[in-house]
């Protein structure tokens, strides 16, 4: 990659929570390339948020929102908009990047990537003829994990690191200002705050109302944090200051004790001032927000409540020892496009359940590896909690102590498998390290374990893998001959296309082998060129990849099994 | 029934000449652009066309085929910034 003094260009044309959660990407690139000078492009109206973050030596900020006002204005012609993006295409490919790692999945994102004409690419571009390529196969997982959520066992943040190749435990990190620092020592004074004080933030609002715990809820969870002594303090944006004033009239308390105690800071604060407020925070109580992350970059540990289409193993806190809150429902979390008449997840995170949390996380009753018993007072919810696993990539810890599900286990042995394949390791899956995993976590029931069908799909998946391997060598040798042997090169090609639609039938048809399926779809997208040898090359590494993956799980599988039941 | 179309046509059509009237002319923009540029040479080959728009304009390279030049891709980014509708990328929805 990148040598001495080479320059790379890091796109990310994304929101707040993203960009923080591209922090321990930044921190592990740098740490693996001292020498490069690293750009980063951003939207202009998070330029601010950047100006906190690591090892980012120069910022491109682009202003979306006044092209946008262009767009829309009549007096601006079509080319003196064209113009405009020219003038932005220019001022990059001035500062000749030999690198672009382009962190945004977004069409437009793609297209800047591919206009700017570096020498190596990483992340999704196009090729010549306008079709989406993923250059690397972590974001071909990534989009993976789009549509199989939930066997999905990776944090956002993770894929950023792999995407970028580095690799290494880093956390999120901002640094707060000496100006904000100010600002926040003259905040709490005014607002008598003490040093001493057990200081709770409340992220009450969100980006959409399916994803926010009910207002009356964090109203009366305020009351009771209140009556235990804390020192609340609300954030929020300024979209978002209604949710102050509908929290107070929840809480039944007389109105000067109120008033000493909970301080609306909804809206009033810069991001930098945010950040400073944060990190005099306790603890963070949110929804999955950018505040969120924002309290783990400044090492706030957070509980999170994660409703809706959130799915906290994606995007949940980055860092140890954050607490994350889902319901129990079967449907959770929904998908990204559905539009819920009856969002009940809502209701089913309890007000006595999350201040449980917190009176455990104040009192250290929730450190590390500690469980709770599975009883009735944590029914219809789950509780997480986060740690680093051997590989510096982050894993949600259940607290609460449940039966193993095959969801749980599939879980696991994708996460083993994933980082086997897509990091090119060789070896096998460690199946006495999992099985430690289950036993430490969940409780396991001998007679229930029973994965027969599943086993039976990926040795099925790799049989189909196998035959489509044969295939393509002999593909290849066709290809390779002068002249080209064009009818058996038609045969193979109907045989192949024969053998994809059963692979991906079987995906269809047994979820649990549907990431493995999608991967190979993906993968046969992204074949580039139109030469038959150069296709037969790519297309016989996709089936020897899908036979590997499948064996894979179906040997980890049956191991794991074997070992449960020999300790069950 | 009739009459209501009748009535929704009446009222549209001022609308619907206007907004014709406003789309710019392909002479007016290859002028703009500047013949022997590689914008102006790209707007010159919508023959047949006296309006172009940036829909008219993403609408014809989707037709195309083969390699996309450097003027269909930057309008296919423009197009792009427009599908966000006076919204502006990362804006919280």
């Amino acid at each position: 990659m990148a040598g001495k003094k080479d320059r790379v260009l890091i796109i990310n044309l994304t929101r707040m929570g993203d960009l923080l959660q591209m922090t321990p990407f930044l921190i592990a690139f740098r740490r693996e390339f001292p020498e490069v000078e690293i750009t980063l492009m951003v939207l202009k109206q998070f330029e601010d948020v950047c100006s906190g973050f690591p090892a980012v030596d120069s910022l491109e900020a682009f202003d979306a929102e006044a092209f946008l006002s262009r767009l829309g204005n009549p007096e601006h012609s079509l080319v003196g908009n064209y113009r405009e993006l020219e003038r932005m295409l220019a001022d990059l490919r001035q500062k000749e990047f030999d690198r672009v790692i382009n962190l945004s999945f977004s069409n437009h994102s793609a297209l800047v990537t591919h206009l700017l004409n570096a020498t190596e690419v990483v992340g999704i571009t196009i090729d010549e003829e306008g079709n989406r390529l993923l250059k690397h196969p972590w974001i071909q997982h990534f989009y993976n994990m789009v549509d199989n959520r939930e066997i999905n066992p990776f944090n956002y943040v993770d894929f950023i690191k792999k995407i970028g190749e580095s690799d290494g435990r880093a956390a999120m990190s901002f640094t707060v200002s000496q100006p904000a620092q100010e600002f926040a020592k003259a905040f709490c004074k005014s607002h008598d705050i003490s040093e001493t004080d057990w200081v709770i933030g409340i992220q009450a609002g969100a980006s959409t109302e399916h994803k926010r715990w009910p207002v009356a809820s964090f109203g009366a969870l305020t009351e009771e944090l209140i009556k235990r002594g804390a020192r609340i303090l609300l954030f929020g944006s300024g979209g978002e200051s209604e949710l102050g004033g509908r929290i107070r009239e929840v809480i039944a308390l007389p109105q000067d004790h109120v008033e000493r105690q909970l301080t609306d800071a909804i809206g009033k604060t810069s991001v930098q001032q945010l950040a400073a407020l944060l990190s005099r925070c306790d603890l963070l109580i949110t929804n999955d927000t950018g505040t969120m992350h924002m309290a783990t970059a400044v090492g706030t540990q957070v509980v999170e409540i994660s409703l809706g289409p959130v799915y906290f193993p994606e995007t949940g806190p980055y860092g140890e020892s954050h607490i994350v809150l889902q319901t129990g429902m079967s449907c959770a979390p929904c998908g990204f496009y559905v539009q819920c008449k009856n969002p009940v997840c809502q209701e089913s995170i309890r007000v006595d359940q999350v201040l449980r949390i917190v009176e455990m996380l104040r009192t250290g009753h929730l450190a590390t590896a500690h469980q709770l018993r599975n009883g009735p007072e944590w029914d219809h919810i789950e509780v997480y909690r986060s740690a680093f696993d051997e590989d510096g990539m982050l894993e949600f810890e259940p607290v609460i102590r449940r039966q193993l599900q095959p969801v749980d286990l599939l879980k696991l042995l994708y996460r083993e498998m994933w980082k086997i394949v897509l990091d090119e390791r060789d070896g096998d899956i460690d199946a006495l390290r999992v099985c430690q995993k289950v036993q430490r976590f969940f409780s396991v029931n001998g007679d229930a374990i029973n994965f027969g069908e599943e086993s039976n799909a990926f040795g099925a998946l790799a049989e189909l893998a196998s035959q489509g391997s044969e295939i393509s060598r002999r593909l290849l040798v066709w290809a390779e001959q002068i002249p080209q042997n064009i009818p058996a090169i038609k045969t193979a090609g109907r045989l192949l296309s024969d053998i994809d639609e059963q692979i991906e039938l079987k995906g269809l048809t047994h979820r649990t082998c549907h990431p493995l399926t999608f991967m190979f779809r993906q993968g046969k997208e992204n074949l580039e060129g139109k030469d038959v040898g150069l296709l037969s090359q790519g297309i016989l590494r996709l089936y020897q990849t899908l036979f590997r993956e499948a064996t894979l799980m179906r040997r980890g599988l049956e191991e794991i099994l074997a070992l449960l039941r020999e300790n069950a | 029934m009739e009459q209501a179309l009748e009535l929704i046509v009446a009222k549209a059509t001022p609308r619907f000449m206007a907004l014709k009237e406003k789309a710019p002319t392909r002479e007016n923009l290859i002028l703009e652009a500047e013949a022997e540029t590689e914008l102006g040479q790209f707007l010159s080959r919508f023959k047949g066309q006296d309006h172009l728009t940036l829909e008219s304009i993403v609408s014809e390279i989707r037709r195309g085929e083969g390699k996309l030049t450097e003027p269909e891709v930057v309008f296919l980014l423009m197009n792009e910034f427009a599908k966000y509708k006076g919204k502006a990328p990362g804006s919280s929805s």
